[in-house]
């Protein structure tokens, strides 16, 4: 099964998509950042794998004892995903898993002028909304229309957006 | 080859200073580790380095590195066992005590705890950058890079005004120190290794005006 998910830095910055086919890699777009600071990593990732930590129980003697080590997760291995996942709580990094259908509305979120932290606030909101996806979807749209055609509903209909982030993010924290 | 940019080669193996870790910082972070949301010292925890002993039982023979945590009456003993341990690089250790330190007590990674490590690990990285500045020959030069060292590590804005002799140098310096990866460490390696055979090969008259060149440069920083 193919999965989209978006990568943001520890300041909420967009860093790229990773796409993965049954948790292996398919596919990585980053954006300039993203280069900066993911790329360097991604050789490393092809050639050696991901880093991931392994718990085991020792028994010795009687004695039980905890012993973790070191095991690099090839890219095409169905772990890869779960291994990105950890590498990046452990670089301060945020990978967040998008449904397929929410692709169109988080590449229209792209090109709202947002800030860093609005954009990544409301695609946290649309991933919590069960069963609203098409309401963001024709909030963003209807956005963007307005601000292409410089209709002078756009700050109110931006402004709408932000309203929707917050009680998605609301919502999310209640049931959280 | 794996490029290796390990401990001071004077520090006993088997110690942390080996793998080129500040033991204050490192305290600073295992206490970080084992501090209450109320703010208090649950516990303690101690790491040692010991000599490689080859992996066995559940452990992959292919394991190069491992952890063992072992309770004690006031907390944890974690003992760490590395093949070479003058070899890791910034991820490895990253994953040992960002990854397996905090599961090997059992606590969850907290916005404090991820500060003090990055804490660890930049002066690792700062520390060894200074020993490969270390072996430039010119003083003028050497005192150049150090001043962007400590620029870097404030983190400013670095940008020279204009490109000359040792701009690449002086960059990828910088990048070393804002960028851990195994690609920034070893491309300032060579960086330094490249001016410094072309330093060579300068005139006097040409290495007096791209030293105050680069001081000039450097000095708004």
């Amino acid at each position: 099964m193919n999965a989209v998910s978006l990568l943001f830095d520890r300041h909420q910055v967009f860093l790229g998509e990773i796409m993965s086919r049954d948790g292996g890699l398919e596919r990585v777009l980053l954006n300039a950042e993203g280069e900066r600071q993911v790329g360097p990593y991604l050789s490393d990732w092809q050639h050696r794998g991901v880093p991931i930590v392994r718990e085991v129980i020792q028994v010795t003697h009687g004695t039980h004892t905890d012993v973790f080590y070191q095991e690099r997760i090839p890219v095409r291995s169905h772990e890869f995903w779960t291994a990105l996942d950890r590498w990046s709580a452990r670089h301060g990094m945020v990978l967040l898993r998008l449904p397929a259908e929410c692709m169109t509305t988080w590449e229209g979120m792209l090109r709202l002028p947002l800030g860093d932290g609005e954009r990544f606030s409301m695609i946290v909101a649309l991933r919590a909304a069960d069963d609203g996806h098409s309401a963001w979807h024709a909030a963003v749209s209807s956005a963007i229309h307005a601000m292409e055609t410089k209709d002078p509903t756009a700050k109110k209909k931006l402004l709408e957006l932000k309203k929707m982030t917050a009680g998605g993010l609301m919502k999310k924290l209640q049931t959280a | 080859m794996k490029e290796r940019f390990g401990a001071p080669q004077e520090a006993p193996r088997n110690t942390v200073e080996h793998l080129g870790l500040s033991p204050a910082l490192l305290e600073a972070y295992t206490k970080e580790l084992m501090v209450t949301e109320k703010g208090k010292q649950k516990r303690s925890i101690t790491l040692s380095v010991e000599e490689w002993r080859t992996p066995h039982g559940k452990i992959p023979p292919t394991a190069e590195m491992y952890l063992v945590s072992k309770k004690t009456a006031d907390g944890y003993a974690l003992e760490f066992r590395a093949m070479h341990p003058e070899a890791l690089d910034e991820e490895d250790l990253s994953t040992l005590l960002g990854d397996a330190m905090p599961r090997a007590v059992g606590v969850e990674r907290t916005p404090k705890t991820q500060a003090a490590l990055e804490k660890v690990l930049l002066e690792r990285r700062r520390a060894t950058v200074l020993r490969e500045i270390g072996a430039i020959s010119d003083k003028g030069i050497r005192t150049v890079c150090e001043h962007v060292v400590t620029q870097s590590v404030d983190e400013k804005l670095f940008e020279l005004p204009v490109h000359d002799h040792g701009s690449d140098m002086l960059y990828a310096i910088h990048r070393a120190l804002t960028d851990g990866s195994h690609v920034a460490l070893p491309e300032m390696k060579r960086a330094i290794h490249r001016f410094g055979l072309e330093w060579m090969g300068w005139p006097k008259t040409e290495q007096d005006r791209i030293r105050k060149h680069l001081a000039h440069s450097t000095a708004h920083l």
